[in-house]
């Protein structure tokens, strides 16, 4: 189904893999993309926020998708990559970069190809699954990055 | 010589307002009674440096006004006057004058003359002793032979149209120096002139102070025609080894010179040492010079002014021939700097120097950081705080890249208050380094320190430069890691570069709180109440522009709490306190923000009165009942006010609305805390996003953390047998005669990897926070350093016990330690109930 229909508005995506899944984010919430660079850990914070990085004089938090979402750790080397996002929240911008195992690609998405998610009960939290969409025959989830990275949520979903 | 004299005019309306400082708070702290002579004595220079500008640039009328109150100062310290409150009185009310007369000038606005002229007249029927001379020169005066030439002084003066009262300016000594012209230039003047001291001012005596012949004199005309026949001048001048680095060119002083008339220079090089022993920043030559011109000899000096504490200098009428100096004092280095110095010629020297300012052990230079605080009190102060508990755990490592720069040589060790005469030269000089005069009425004024530590990075950045510049000459593969290194090198260069010109435009609070004691013994006067001011956390330093922000807002504040806060005397005997209210200003950091806390011991807000006036003014239903924080939100409200009459000092409701917004503009709050008979105080929050903190970088584990330097009190060594455990789990350290608890910080934060578990191996800061005092167990003590504060806030969110983030040299993140939030931590973690942390010992000790 890669034939977009001209009757929705159509956005780029850049996907990347956790583990056997590809994610998707809005291209323009995405400032950069770079290498896994020590961070400085914060104490008594949720196991999957690494810690603050320097990015080029600015503060900014480091959350390890893979905890967040409950999948196995893996090792951080030169290979890991850090998707540097902007998330909304609260009327305010934030810088913040999650660690994903490899950026995949940029698709086209149009809106109306984005599906809601199937109902899985509170087996797995979906509240920041915005929809799922198929690219070139594979599944990809759509995230909600204000949702996933809302510091202010991150409290409250620890308990999830 | 036509000299742009603008820059410069600008530069002494800038001193002479920091004379006028300097001589309002040394009024302020003279007691009634005998003289305090080095008070009196700097009261002294600065009103005589603001004669002696007001001199260079023909303002007759503040030249006349300072001299006599110079006079009567002089007066003061020869211990003719015992100091009064009316003569404190007076001398502050011409300190008033001076600066309108001053601020008009510089606007080119008129200023009233009467004022000047009645304050004129009281300061003078103070005087002992009558101004000599009045009487001859008055008629000079009126003749009006001394307005200001259109073509020195571009500021308009009033001439003798002027609404000037008349009696007054004639019996000013403005004409006096014509008189000493004449007498310099008698016969009978050589003895006087030969004996000539280095220093051309003279102190006491009226300034020799021309004001018509210079004028011409700058202005290339020939030399007028002195009183008396003459047939020219011998000048030796033996430059100083340092005079060059002032900015100060002979050159130009020969061409002032020669503007005069013929000049012959005879240059004496028998000092030039070898061409390998030369240094080109020294001034090893010394002249001879003959001026055949009939000018005055104050001309001469004029001309020299700028240099007259670089020089030997001596000025004879010719023939006559004065004996040849002994040996030059050439080690008598010039202990000034300015900002002309760092010009491009001096790129290689100052490369070199960061070269010389780096070794190893620099941590543990303090004497080098420490010494130049004597001399630069208003850059060095704040930078050394309170290093002194840690000061011997400190040297362990050193610090990577200093930003407080050392100061290698005695150049340095100045402070920017030297910059005063020299930029004259700057401008005319033909490397023109004009960029230090400021565009426009805004400058800031920068502690060497400052400076130096900026042209130490700037070295570093060109040493970066020249490395990357060999790399990639004949680059290949194995060259890539060192490659590598100098561009992270330079990444951090010019990280620290900016991080350093930010902290130019830091400035210390007590910029803002030290026109208080001058406003406070103002308005106290003027309301008849008495009130003690307190100052303290001066040094807590600001952005410029956040200080020049709130200064209104604090100013308002401390109107209101002496209007509406602090009692009437009387008042306050009756309710048993003490006469003497107080008021008490204070800022510090707390938890990455800036505190600035003003608060009296006054009446206290009336919240019934609030309420009734709320409910007038419609703004509250009588049924409502509001809580006290509701109740002081009217407060900002505009147009509120509880004042039962409008004073002219608040009261119109006009102000705590404006307050506010000031505040908010700048993304802080203010919030009242008050209670009725027994005070209020306004806590001002400001976020400290540009805020520098002195810190101390702690290790544990693999971790750094930074403690503000302020919160610590000391650190030392764990001796186990007086670490004791209480109700077996919280564990307690015997300092002195007190009791502190441990915080094993490893064990706060859930730090696994290599930390120092056994006390003994660690080290055990003793931290203050809250009025709490509590030892924060670490593995070890890093280098102290000044640190930039990133928040922690903008991008992730406010974390118990850390107040903010900061970079480290080498691009990490470190986290600053906000000492009472992790007191209030540690009682959560360690499920205590927020007992007293320390008690003291009763009997034992």
């Amino acid at each position: 189904m890669s034939q977009l229909t001209t009757t929705h508005t159509t956005n780029k995506y850049l996907t990347f893999v956790l583990a056997t899944e590809e994610y998707a984010v809005d291209i323009l919430r995405v400032q950069e993309i770079k290498g896994w660079s020590k961070v400085t850990k914060i104490p008594n914070t949720p196991h999957y926020i690494c810690g603050v990085i320097n990015l080029r004089g600015t503060i900014v938090p480091i959350v390890d998708l893979r905890s967040r979402f409950g999948l196995e750790h893996l090792e951080y080397g030169p290979m890991t990559v850090v998707v540097v996002v902007k998330v909304l929240s609260n009327a305010k911008e934030r810088i913040m970069g999650v660690v994903v195992d490899a950026v995949s690609d940029v698709y086209d998405v149009s809106d109306s190809d984005i599906k809601p998610p199937p109902d899985f009960g509170t087996v797995i939290s979906i509240e920041f699954v915005r929809g799922l969409a198929t690219v070139e025959e594979k599944m990809v989830i759509v995230l909600d990055i204000d949702r996933l990275l809302n510091s202010d949520e991150l409290a409250i979903l620890e308990h999830i | 010589m036509a000299v742009d004299m603008t820059e410069v005019r600008q530069l002494f309306f800038e001193e002479s307002s920091e004379n006028l400082d300097v001589m309002e708070s040394n009024l302020l702290d003279l007691e009634i009674g005998p003289i305090n002579k080095e008070l009196v004595n700097s009261i002294f220079r600065a009103a005589h440096s603001i004669k002696g500008g007001a001199g260079i640039f023909k303002f007759e009328q503040v030249v006349s006004f300072a001299h006599v109150a110079e006079t009567l100062l002089d007066e003061m310290r020869k211990g003719e006057h015992l100091v009064t409150q009316p003569i404190i009185d007076l001398l502050l009310r011409a300190v008033d004058i001076l600066r309108m007369m001053l601020s008009s000038l510089k606007e080119n606005t008129e200023c009233n003359w009467l004022e000047v002229g009645a304050c004129q007249t009281r300061l003078k029927a103070f005087l002992k002793t009558p101004l000599e001379g009045e009487s001859a020169y008055g008629e000079l005066t009126m003749s009006g032979k001394f307005s200001p030439s259109p073509q020195s002084a571009p500021v308009k003066l009033p001439g003798p149209t002027s609404p000037l009262p008349a009696p007054t300016i004639s019996s000013t000594p403005v004409a006096t120096p014509r008189s000493l012209e004449v007498t310099a230039l008698t016969p009978v003047a050589p003895t006087a002139t030969s004996a000539m001291p280095v220093a051309l001012t003279h102190t006491g005596a009226p300034l020799p102070v021309t004001p018509t012949e210079p004028t011409a004199a700058l202005a290339e005309t020939p030399a007028p025609a002195a009183p008396t026949n003459i047939e020219g001048w011998q000048i030796i001048f033996k430059p100083h080894l340092g005079m060059l680095k002032t900015g100060n060119d002979p050159i130009n002083l020969f061409r002032e010179l020669a503007g005069l008339g013929a000049l012959e220079v005879k240059a004496n090089t028998h000092q030039v040492p070898a061409f390998t022993d030369l240094t080109p920043h020294s001034c090893h030559l010394n002249w001879e010079l003959m001026l055949h011109a009939n000018v005055a000899k104050s001309v001469i000096e004029e001309i020299f002014e700028w240099v007259e504490n670089e020089c030997d200098l001596q000025i004879t009428p010719l023939p006559i021939l004065s004996a040849e100096d002994e040996e030059q004092t050439a080690t008598t280095v010039n202990d000034e700097l300015t900002l002309t110095t760092v010009d491009s010629d001096d790129d290689s020297m100052s490369s070199k120097r960061s070269l010389i300012n780096f070794p190893p052990n620099f941590d543990g230079d303090e004497t080098g950081v420490n010494e130049p605080l004597p001399n630069s009190p208003s850059a060095g102060n704040q930078l050394q705080s309170d290093r002194g508990d840690t000061k011997p755990l400190s040297p362990v490592s050193p610090v990577e890249t200093p930003l407080l720069s050392t100061t290698e040589s005695p150049a340095v060790t100045s402070s920017l208050h030297s910059l005063d005469p020299h930029p004259l030269e700057g401008p005319i000089s033909p490397r023109g380094n004009s960029n230090q005069a400021p565009e426009t009425g805004s400058s800031i004024r920068v502690g060497i320190d400052k400076v130096d530590s900026l042209i130490n990075l700037v070295g570093e950045l060109v040493i970066t430069q020249s490395m990357l510049d060999q790399v990639g000459e004949n680059f290949d593969h194995s060259k890539l890691s060192l490659l590598r290194d100098g561009l992270s090198q330079l990444e951090r260069n010019t990280r620290e570069l900016q991080e350093s010109v930010m902290r130019i435009r830091m400035l210390p609070i007590s910029y803002s709180f030290n026109r208080f004691p001058r406003l406070v013994h103002d308005l106290s006067v003027q309301l008849g109440k008495k009130v003690e001011l307190k100052l303290s956390g001066v040094h807590t330093e600001l952005d410029k522009t956040v200080l020049e922000k709130m200064s209104d807002p604090l100013v308002h504040l401390v109107r209101n709490a002496l209007d509406h806060g602090i009692e009437m005397p009387e008042q306050r005997r009756e309710t048993g306190k003490p006469e003497v209210g107080l008021l008490h200003l204070h800022a510090f950091h707390q938890g990455g923000n800036i505190i600035i806390q003003i608060s009296d011991d006054g009446a206290g807000f009336n919240l019934a009165r609030i309420r009734d006036k709320a409910i007038k003014q419609r703004l509250l239903n009588r049924e409502d009942n509001p809580s006290e924080e509701q109740l002081y939100e009217f407060v900002f409200q505009p147009g509120f006010s509880t004042a039962d009459q409008v004073s002219d000092l608040s009261g119109r409701g006009v102000g705590m609305d404006v307050v506010r917004r000031n505040i908010r503009s700048l993304g802080g709050t203010i919030e009242i805390q008050s209670k009725p008979g027994r005070g209020t105080t306004f806590n001002i929050r400001l976020p400290l996003t540009l805020a520098i903190l002195d810190g101390q970088l702690v290790r544990v584990g693999t971790e750094i953390y930074i403690l503000s330097l302020l919160s610590i009190m000391e650190s030392l060594r764990v001796k186990p047998q007086l670490v004791n455990t209480l109700a077996g789990k919280a564990e307690v350290y015997k300092l002195r005669d007190e009791y502190i608890p441990i915080l094993r910080l490893y064990e706060l934060f859930d730090l696994v990897v290599h930390c120092t578990t056994q006390l003994e191996q660690g080290l055990l800061v003793i931290v203050e926070g809250d009025g709490q005092k509590i030892g924060l167990f670490v593995d070890e003590l890093l280098s102290q350093q000044q640190i930039v504060i990133k928040s922690l806030e903008s991008n992730f969110k406010q974390m118990q016990g850390i107040s903010g983030a900061t970079i480290l040299g080498d691009g990490s993140v470190a986290l600053i330690l906000d000492v009472a939030g992790l007191i209030q931590l540690f009682h959560h973690k360690k499920k205590i109930p927020t007992l007293r942390s320390t008690f003291t010992l009763g009997v034992s000790a």
